[in-house]
């Protein structure tokens, strides 16, 4: 017994050892190497550590003053958009799970349905853009993120882990829909949330599309747009450097590629630790039960 | 889903868009400077809404505001210049034009959806209004370039472009060339020479790396057939379907093999199978950043000259490292064809409010100075003017990107960096009368009648095209399945190109 | 939803959507006139098949293994850094991919070269890359289904681990018995939601990585890829909406069916 305890702990500890490293490293040299020279990536590819230093790429990804006024339009929309996400998404999940909520069943195919068929981009353009009037607003950026079906059935496939008698007993002590949801079934769905906001945090912090489609004024322009214009755009300048463009070096077009990667990552290093903390004490469903 | 599709869709397309590099001219035709608006008449103030691709230069505002003061009594215009990744462009116009949202100037091609927009009637055709308030327009360009761009023998775009030919170049290590001890190179025989003398000598350099699509090896040749002129038509990317001499037929690859082009293809096959051509040619996405690495020795490019970026990048890359650009392009005037297509155009949607005044400010731009002052940025601080022709930036606060909105051959200036035999080819290219005229100027192909063949031809074709070009597989037997698969589909477009021809030169 | 009626119509954006004329079945004629689309919806199920099956089943391991790890610290810094990956833009992993596999100094062919044997081209072999794919997509997708898993099982109460304990049940059989029937529901859950997309081919990663090769085409094309290379140069709206139509219809019908045969195992883990 306790052999073969010790033979899964071996088996366990060098399977995880192997796929941290297969995912370090890769992701390594990403990092280090978005610090190399671009001539070094051109010559040498990607390496362990680079021969040349160089911080050019950020400097390039960087440059203007549209950085800070793109990061804090960043941050309004994840913030903002987030909140109301979960908000949104954890009730409308609430009420797919719940037994005895009419049309459960009707209103998880509507979703599901609608994640498969879209509604094309013209009519998504024209109920935005013109009906709803949000163009080049903060909202257009927001509003259409709110719902996404399929984190609302992940969220239902962990409320329906909740007994129901959690929710008679609730009644029983006299209390209404609303607070059985926010006092007693959403602190017990804290890691379920936790992956939800990470996700969508993830969603509005990388989005870039809606902004594209919505956003024609460049002070609300999100950081993401800014990075996709500078990289989108990055080929054809240097392809019309041979023309009548000189800029001082050749454009870090490998290197920028690479710190696209590290300055996307951002919110997750700040994000992650805190939603890691709700994945070790997620022991609530037996306390209520007991 | 569709909106990724059509998002990339552009990102394809757009590397193809802009081929030739400036030319500078240097007499300017005072005549156009001076019909500035017939009066000095003050027009009501208007914001106009223009839209391209590209970075927001980090001085734009300011040339703007610069723009905006020369402007402000007289045509009173302020701008607002929209710039999208040039990834999501296309989708941007056709959203903007099908919502039928306010925009005023928008930019388009006919690699982006030019036609498809055109033929929607999402764009005001042009022409009256060019001559009641586009002196400075028309006199800038050459009028083989309004010619050669019609649509239906209607302007529904402005054409941008500073050539009227599009060169194509070999780009060399010089430095391996020299050291093997070959003279410079003017003959493709003596390039493959070199190519299987860098072979022999040059272990870890691949000696050619050519790409796919047009830049095939076997299909980049047809740029420098002076005899016959094989050319691509309008239908397809590459020479499937080609031209031939002037005599206004389309002849198909597939139907009837060009013995000419059987002996590049066959040439191909060769290299590759000597390891002449790169093993990896069809893998290798950026093979122009491969050159750069010091790992190739030669490759095809769209344009004159050595590339700034790349001669750069070999120098520091490479110890010794040194580019030369080699092109076999025979500078007798009239001994090439043109039908003076350009690939950037400034279009005025139906639904735009200010028509009047979109074409008078675009007029306006077609003076010397507002030229000056929007393609190269503040004369001082962006760029310092070397002759009347040419300039000599001074930092990248301001991008070059007069392609998008103005470009014109009159007063585009050369880079004063840009070795003479380039200055000197891009002249030539600039100059219309030095080019024998297509008798297809004008000609535009409607793909509507065969769609269903087009697209199902173009999978084929990416299937064989590539590999064949550059002698990846053996050419007698692929040849015959990509006849067998795409040679029905291939026949009817021909048909019908052909016909649409035969009616176009009927009229 | 009534976007998908520009699948019957020969669009023209300015007339509109209900102005533009009707075209029956036309659009839908370049998609399937040819054999094409039965290969290329075969190399779509397949490899999507093998994506799920693979990242699912990787990810299940990995979160069940890291909620075995005593040691704290190991286990939060293992649980980062399996989600890096899932950052790597496609266009990136491309890159590397090249590194590994090309031919002239691919670290493949390097290793192979000091093993004594001779280089190979790895690119010139169709039938390894849906394997190649889907490592590659395992390595950047499973962390961020791990995250799903692992707050699953945090959810578990650990009673049920307690008395499993008390009942001398080994490690690995509170595993088999306790997590893995737990963690059902969510296993379901996630399948279905990825059943119903498994007619959608992976555009960016595939285009991404396999771009225009011809020689990897005949194994790797997805409905996705197939019609983006035919439509490219001619951007017709009602023929990308013909393709999408047929995968949205079949995805629907796979859907249904899957989630009928979940209500019949498990009303409980059925979407709906």
């Amino acid at each position: 017994m306790a052999f073969s305890n010790r033979l899964f702990s071996v088996a366990v500890y060098s399977f995880i050892a192997f796929f941290v490293v297969i995912c370090a490293v890769p992701f390594w040299m990403v990092v280090v190497d978005s610090f190399a020279s671009e001539s070094s990536l051109q010559t040498a590819g990607y390496q362990l550590f680079p021969s040349e230093f160089s911080t050019y790429a950020y400097q390039y990804l960087f440059q203007g003053s549209q950085l800070w006024r793109s990061y804090s339009v960043t941050l309004v929309v994840t913030v903002v958009g987030t909140a109301l996400s979960l908000l949104i998404t954890s009730t409308m999940a609430y009420v797919m799970a719940h037994k005895k909520a009419k049309f459960g069943g009707l209103l998880s195919f509507m979703t599901y349905f609608t994640m498969i068929f879209g509604s094309g981009m013209v009519g998504f353009y024209i109920l935005v853009a013109i009906w709803l009037g949000l163009k080049d607003s903060i909202w257009s950026m927001i509003l259409p993120y709110l719902l996404n079906p399929f984190y609302a059935f992940i969220l239902v496939a962990f409320y329906r882990t909740i007994p129901y008698e959690v929710n008679e007993a609730a009644t029983i002590d006299g209390a209404n829909e609303f607070t059985t949801f926010f006092r007693i079934i959403w602190p017990m769905t804290v890691p379920a949330l936790a992956t939800i906001t990470l996700f969508y945090a993830l969603q509005y912090w990388n989005d870039w599309y809606l902004a594209i489609m919505f956003v024609d004024n460049y002070h609300l322009h999100p950081l993401q747009i800014m990075i996709r214009q500078l990289i989108a755009n990055m080929n054809m300048q240097s392809y019309l450097q041979g023309g009548n463009v000189s800029f001082d070096k050749p454009l870090p077009v490998k290197g920028v590629q690479l710190a696209t990667v590290c300055v996307t990552i951002g919110p997750i290093i700040l994000l992650y630790p805190f939603v890691q903390k709700y994945f070790v004490k997620g022991l609530t469903i037996g306390a209520v039960k007991g | 889903m569709k909106k990724r599709f059509a998002a990339i869709l552009c990102v394809f397309l757009m590397t193809t868009v802009l081929a030739a590099c400036a030319g500078g001219k240097s007499e300017i035709s005072q005549s156009s400077a001076s019909s500035t608006q017939a009066a000095s008449e003050k027009l009501d103030p208007v914001t106009l809404k223009i839209l391209m691709w590209g970075n927001r230069p980090a001085d734009f505002d300011k040339v703007v505001a610069e723009a905006e003061r020369r402007m402000a009594g007289t045509l009173n215009v302020k701008l607002d210049v929209v710039f999208v990744p040039v990834s999501d462009i296309m989708q941007k116009i056709q959203m903007t034009l099908a919502s039928g949202e306010e925009a005023d100037l928008i930019w388009d091609s006919p690699l982006a959806s030019m036609y498809s927009n055109i033929a929607s009637g999402y764009y005001e055709p042009l022409d009256d209004l060019l001559k009641k308030y586009g002196q400075n327009i028309l006199a800038t360009r050459p009028p083989e370039m309004f010619e050669g761009n019609k649509v239906n023998g209607k302007t529904y775009g402005i054409p941008l472009g500073d050539s009227q030919y599009f060169g194509y170049t070999y780009l060399i290590r010089q430095d391996i060339r020299n050291k093997l001890g070959i003279a410079p190179i003017k003959t493709y025989d003596e390039l493959v020479k070199f190519a299987y003398a860098v072979k022999a000598k040059e272990p870890g350099l691949a000696p050619i790396l050519p790409s796919i699509g047009f830049l095939s090896e076997a299909s980049f040749r047809s740029r420098f057939d002076q005899e016959t002129q094989i050319r691509r038509t309008q239908a397809m990317a590459d020479i499937t379907l080609y031209y031939k001499n002037n005599d206004g037929k389309v002849y198909n690859l597939l139907d009837e093999m060009e013995p000419k082009v059987w002996d590049w293809i066959k040439n191909a096959r060769k290299m590759y199978q000597d390891g002449i051509i790169h093993p990896d040619v069809l893998a290798i996405k950026d093979y122009e950043g491969e050159f750069s690495g010091g790992k190739a020795a030669i490759i095809p490019v769209n344009d004159f000259g050595v590339k700034n970026n790349i001669e750069q990048a070999v120098m520091k890359n490479v110890p010794g490292g040194k580019v030369e650009a080699v092109t076999f392009f025979d500078k007798t005037p009239k001994k090439n064809i043109t039908n003076f297509s350009q690939w950037n155009f400034m279009s005025v949607p139906i639904t735009s409010k200010h028509k009047e005044r979109a074409i008078q400010f675009l007029n306006w731009t077609q003076q010397k100075e507002n030229y000056d002052l929007l393609a190269y940025g503040i004369q001082g601080k962006n760029w310092e003017a070397v002759g009347d022709d040419k300039y000599k930036p001074l930092d990248s606060n301001y991008s070059w990107f007069p392609y998008l909105w103005i470009w014109n051959p009159t007063f585009e200036r050369l880079n004063a960096s840009q070795s003479e035999e380039v200055i000197e080819l891009n002249k030539f290219t600039r100059d219309a009368n030095n080019f024998e005229k297509d008798v297809l100027t004008g000609f535009q192909f409607d793909p509507q009648p065969v769609l269903n063949e087009m697209t199902k031809f173009k999978t084929i074709e990416d299937k064989y095209y590539p590999t064949i070009f550059n002698g990846v597989l053996d050419p007698d037997t692929a040849w015959a399945d990509f006849k067998k698969e795409g040679g029905p589909s291939l026949k009817k477009i021909q048909q019908e190109m052909q016909k649409q021809i035969d009616a176009f030169l009927h009229e | 939803m009534f976007g998908h009626i520009v699948a019957f119509k020969q669009f023209r954006p300015s007339q509109g959507i209900w102005g533009s004329k009707w075209a029956g079945l036309d659009n839908f004629k370049f998609f399937f006139s040819s054999d094409d689309w039965i290969h290329v919806t075969v190399n779509t199920l397949f490899l999507n098949s093998m994506f799920i099956f693979f990242t699912l089943g990787i990810a299940l391991i990995l979160a069940i293994f890291l909620n075995e790890i005593r040691y704290a610290l190991y286990k939060r810094l293992a649980q980062s850094v399996i989600f890096l990956p899932y950052f790597v833009s496609w266009l990136v992993v491309s890159f590397m991919t090249y590194a590994v596999f090309n031919t002239s100094d691919g670290i493949l062919n390097k290793l192979l070269n000091a093993m004594g044997e001779g280089s190979y081209n790895w690119y010139g072999n169709a039938n390894l890359w849906p394997y190649i794919l889907t490592a590659l997509f395992v390595w950047k997708m499973s962390g961020y289904v791990t995250i799903i898993f692992f707050s699953a099982i945090t959810a578990i109460s650990s009673e049920y681990y307690e008395s499993a304990t008390l009942d001398g049940a080994g490690r690995f059989q509170q595993i088999l018995h306790i997590t893995l029937p737990l963690l059902r529901p969510t296993l379901v859950v996630l399948l279905l939601l990825q059943i119903g997309r498994i007619f959608y081919g992976d555009f960016g990663m595939i285009y991404g990585i396999i771009g225009d090769n011809p020689i990897l085409i005949p194994k790797t094309d997805v409905i996705d890829t197939y019609s983006f290379r035919a439509l490219r140069s001619l951007g017709n709206f009602s023929m990308a909406g013909s393709v999408v139509l047929y995968q949205a219809v079949m995805g629907l019908i796979t859907i249904l069916f899957f989630n009928w045969i979940a209500r019949k195992i498990d009303r409980e883990s059925s979407l709906f």
